[in-house]
């Protein structure tokens, strides 16, 4: 017997549903869809009257469903819109707050909470006198959430209530809302161990030294110790020297502190996190590195496990890599972590861990000791590279150390290097063998020109920049080559020369008929100012290969040559980016205005918000008010945000 | 890495692939890709995402990049609950169903570095009853570098520690460096292929298979991606097939075509027929 077996006709009302499209004469179908049997219809029909327009008489529908005691679903789902709605929802929920029922009175709280309106403070404040002692502590609870001045002050009474249940809440809101209160005011919390945890939490927003020294003093304490933690993270302020003296000489009477901390270390609580990475940094301690990096998991900040493990510097980049084993073992987030601290703190006494993990056999951690080794200036980490250059992977990392390296020991990586290009030449030799040796690279340039794999010529073409002796000529052949790759490096290697040298070859380049080597032409001719190119790069723009245009305008803009019409022109081009890089360059030209107004109802985000960012910097006060719109439509969250940004900046430049 | 930056290679990832690069993972998402853009001389996340648009090397690039984020942690035996439902109450059904053809198809649908694969092979290779049978288990990942490892079956202690060490004498050859090489015999019915779960054209070629398992990979797609990826496997599963997700996914937001089947230690979906 299957679900589906046993359920087929809720699944038929959800197929229904599903169908019925996203227009307000859908709205009472949703609505009944709140009372379905099935959870699943319940969802759908809240989710898509959340994102419908409301108006009140939804709103009263929706209030009344909350009535419905013996449908709890119903009540769930009505309250689920609820919270979606925004203003509109406000002043029947508010008017649901002298319910004679008790249990609508906490629904109305909760809700208003959710939707985080200021408009709701003054009636939650009044609710806070509510009879009964839930919606009290709903209310508190959602002004905590709303903030504001009013919110503020109420919740500061409610320090002193009778009812911990609202000195908990009232704690508990001031310090989401990031709200100190005067010292005084809190110390007796702190020892009540019905108050102890919310007040030592909001003690970590009290940014005054006695407040940092009773929390780190609270370390010392076996009753507060955790309390003392979450209230170090949660000042997100990093602790004084003064401090980090302070918890050393605190924690060095507490017996198995590496333990707590490591445990702390593992804390799903945020908080609690940050603060035991807060004192393990002050510790100084490498033995904690290993459970610093395992702490970094999906949602929890690395940034500032990577400080920490940047904090215990040499000794704590030997406890992570002591282990091949260990580091394997991490999950992909506390890797991505450890792998920047350990390239950041790579030196020579590390180059042997570094070179096991080039050996482990974990293709992670071989790219990062391959990476590693160039950072570590040793001499011992040269012929552990050049064996990588056998690894098709890693030969990219292995040329760049390599190149590193040359810095500190150019003779002895020149000699390490020699017996490769004397043999069959890869790719990535010829290119570090250019960089390292320079001039003397001559000869294996000239041969690798006449490999027969592109790849080396292309190499080798790149190569010809540091040989410095006839690059040009190379150059030139290299534009007669049969394959992309090889004038691709070539054109891209023109743009590094002198404008006298590079010209005259990035007009032959500007003739070439494959799209890819014209994008990286008009590139280069942008940055070598090659303004006889113009003209070829005005045709380019109109290019239908979006790649070839935006290079073109790129280059154009680069050489001062961006014309109006030109520009006006970009904006119809049938790619998107072209369309957005107009809006870009065109900067404060009015003239594209009229483009850039449409252009706020565009299918993608991006553009959208290339559009106001233009309309914000050339615009007058004529566009403001379809800017405010298109914020206000806006669904996606980033966008909204940006073009909130653009749409603020026009508003107070006129 | 700013929000909009985030966004834009977002909206890449998520067309390329249906990855969706989640707020939450920008920070990772920042260490994972800076190398590439020191590697590649590039000034910012934005001339990233047009590098990965519009330039040569783009397509390769990404490829790197959702390489590069994507997790590919796994290991053998995973989720053995729902192992034991393929092995006890799965397997039983297609023995009696499949008597007279005699040949099993499984799916492993991102099958990362072969771990799942491998352990069905294992699984299989351990029920007498299919002795004879033309057993083939597909493995695919939109990775190379993970279908590179799986190809080798060299893995180290992570991939193992779901694994007893009697399972590790019996399976595995040791290494150095605690590694270990998953013997040949388990191998020879497993074959990898590289496959987009996007790419309708590429998964619409594929045969027919009597249980797929896509498991801890659907959370990383948007909703509207999973509800393709869903389709597909339905159309690619013989009458009567299961799809096996992982114990973190259900289907449940969306309609589908499957039925829902309870067996006694897990859910399934099954595509209906005989």
């Amino acid at each position: 017997m299957t679900w589906l077996q046993a359920d087929a006709e809720a699944e038929a009302r959800y197929r229904t549903l599903d169908a019925l499209p996203q227009v307000p004469a859908s709205i009472a179908a949703f609505l009944a869809g709140l009372q379905d049997d099935s959870w699943r219809v319940r969802r759908l029909a809240a989710d898509r009257l959340g994102t419908l327009p409301t108006n009140p008489e939804i709103v009263r529908e929706l209030v009344t469903m909350l009535g419905r005691r013996d449908d709890t679903g119903a009540r769930n789902a009505a309250a689920a819109v609820l919270a979606q709605l925004g203003l509109p929802a406000v002043p029947e929920l508010v008017t649901l707050l002298a319910h004679p029922d008790p249990d609508q009175r906490k629904f109305a709280a909760d809700i208003l909470g959710e939707l985080g309106r200021t408009e709701a403070v003054s009636p939650l404040v009044t609710a806070l006198d509510d009879v009964d002692s839930n919606v009290r502590t709903s209310s508190a609870e959602a002004l905590g959430r709303i903030g504001g001045p009013d919110a503020r002050r109420a919740l500061e009474r409610l320090l002193y209530s009778a009812d911990v249940m609202l000195r908990v809440c009232a704690l508990e809101g001031l310090a989401q809302l990031r709200l100190p209160v005067p010292l005084p005011m809190l110390t007796p919390l702190l020892n009540d161990p019905l108050t102890r945890r919310s007040a030592w939490r909001l003690l970590g927003h009290v940014q005054h030294p006695t407040a940092m020294l009773i929390t780190v003093r609270g370390l010392g304490a076996r009753e507060s110790r955790d309390a003392a933690l979450v209230a170090i993270g949660a000042s997100g302020v990093p602790l004084s020297a003064e401090m980090e003296a302070d918890v050393r000489i605190v924690l060095a009477s507490v017996r198995d502190a590496h333990a707590w901390l490591t445990s702390a270390l593992a804390s799903n609580e945020n908080e609690r996190h940050l603060g035991a990475l807060t004192v393990t940094r002050a510790l100084d301690e490498p033995a904690l590195a290993l459970a610093v990096a395992r702490s970094v998991r999906t949602g929890i900040d690395g940034a500032h496990a990577l400080q920490t493990l940047l904090r215990l510097g040499l000794p704590g980049a030997q406890a992570l890599v002591a282990s091949a084993e260990a580091l394997a073992d991490l999950p992909g987030e506390a890797r991505a972590v450890v792998s920047d601290a350990l390239v950041r703190l790579a030196e020579p006494a590390l180059c042997s861990a570094f070179v096991a993990l080039v050996d482990s056999g974990d293709p992670e951690l071989a790219e990062l000791g391959a990476r590693a080794l160039g950072r570590t200036r040793a001499r011992e980490a040269i012929a552990p590279l050049v064996r990588l250059f056998d690894d098709d992977a890693l030969a990219v990392h292995a040329s760049r150390s390599l190149v590193a390296l040359a810095q500190s020991w150019p003779e002895d990586v020149h000699h390490a290097l020699q017996p490769l290009v004397k043999g069959k030449l890869r790719p990535h030799v010829v290119r570090a063998w250019a960089e390292i040796v320079g001039p003397k690279a001559h000869d294996v340039i000239k041969k690798a020109l006449h490999d027969a794999n592109e790849a080396v010529r292309a190499a080798a073409v790149e190569g010809a920049l540091y040989t410095r002796k006839d690059t040009v000529g190379t150059l030139q052949a290299a534009m007669l080559d049969e394959s992309a790759l090889v004038r691709r490096a070539a054109t891209r290697t023109i743009g590094k020369l002198s404008a006298a040298e590079g010209q005259p070859l990035v007009a032959r380049a500007l003739a070439d008929d494959d799209e890819t080597v014209l994008a990286l032409a008009c590139t280069a001719a942008g940055q070598l100012s090659y303004r006889d190119g113009a003209d070829r790069l005005d045709e380019l723009s109109r290019h239908s290969a979006a790649s070839v245009a935006l290079a073109a305008l790129e280059g154009l803009a680069l050489m001062g040559r961006l014309t109006d019409e030109l520009l006006l022109r970009a904006t119809a081009h049938s790619d998107a980016e072209v369309l957005k890089l107009a809006f870009a360059l065109g900067g404060d030209r009015s003239l594209l205005i009229s483009r850039a107004v449409p252009a706020l109802d565009h299918s993608r985000w991006d553009v959208r918000v290339a559009a106001a960012r233009m309309l914000s910097v050339a615009a007058g006060r004529e566009v403001l008010s379809a800017l405010q719109d298109a914020v206000a439509k806006e669904a996606d969250a980033v966008a909204r945000e940006l073009l909130d940004e653009a749409a603020q900046s026009l508003a107070r430049r006129v | 890495m700013s929000a909009e930056e985030l966004h834009l290679l977002r909206d890449i990832f998520s067309r390329a692939c249906g990855f969706m690069l989640r707020e939450d993972l920008k920070f990772i998402a920042e260490r994972r890709l800076a190398p590439r853009l020191e590697l590649l001389s590039l000034r910012d996340f934005t001339a990233y995402a047009r590098y990965l648009r519009f330039d040569a090397r783009g397509a390769d690039e990404l490829e790197t990049a959702i390489d590069l984020l994507v997790p590919h942690e796994t290991y053998f035996f995973r989720e053995p609950v729902q192992l034991r439902c393929f092995e006890n109450e799965l397997m039983p059904k297609i023995l009696e169903r499949k008597e007279r053809i005699r040949s099993l198809h499984v799916w492993s649908a991102g099958c990362s570095t072969g771990e799942e694969p491998y352990t069905l092979s294992m699984l299989l290779s351990a029920m007498p009853s299919f002795d004879g049978w033309d057993l083939d288990i597909l493995g695919t990942d939109l990775s190379r570098k993970a279908l590179g490892t799986a190809r080798k079956a060299e893995y180290g202690p992570m991939a193992l520690r779901a694994t007893t060490p009697e399972q590790q004498a019996k399976y595995f050859e040791k290494l150095e460096g605690g590694r270990v090489r998953l013997l040949q015999k388990y191998r020879e019915s497993v074959r990898f292929g590289q496959l987009n779960l996007l790419d309708l054209a590429a998964v619409s070629v594929l045969p027919r298979f009597d249980v797929i398992f896509c498991r801890n990979v659907l959370i990383y797609f948007d909703q509207a991606t999973r509800r393709r990826v869903v389709e597909q496997f339905f159309d690619r599963l013989t009458d009567g097939g299961h799809l096996l997700l992982g114990h973190s996914e259900n289907l449940l937001q969306f309609s589908t075509r499957f039925e829902l089947v309870q067996l006694e230690g897990d859910l399934v979906y099954r595509r209906p027929g005989p």
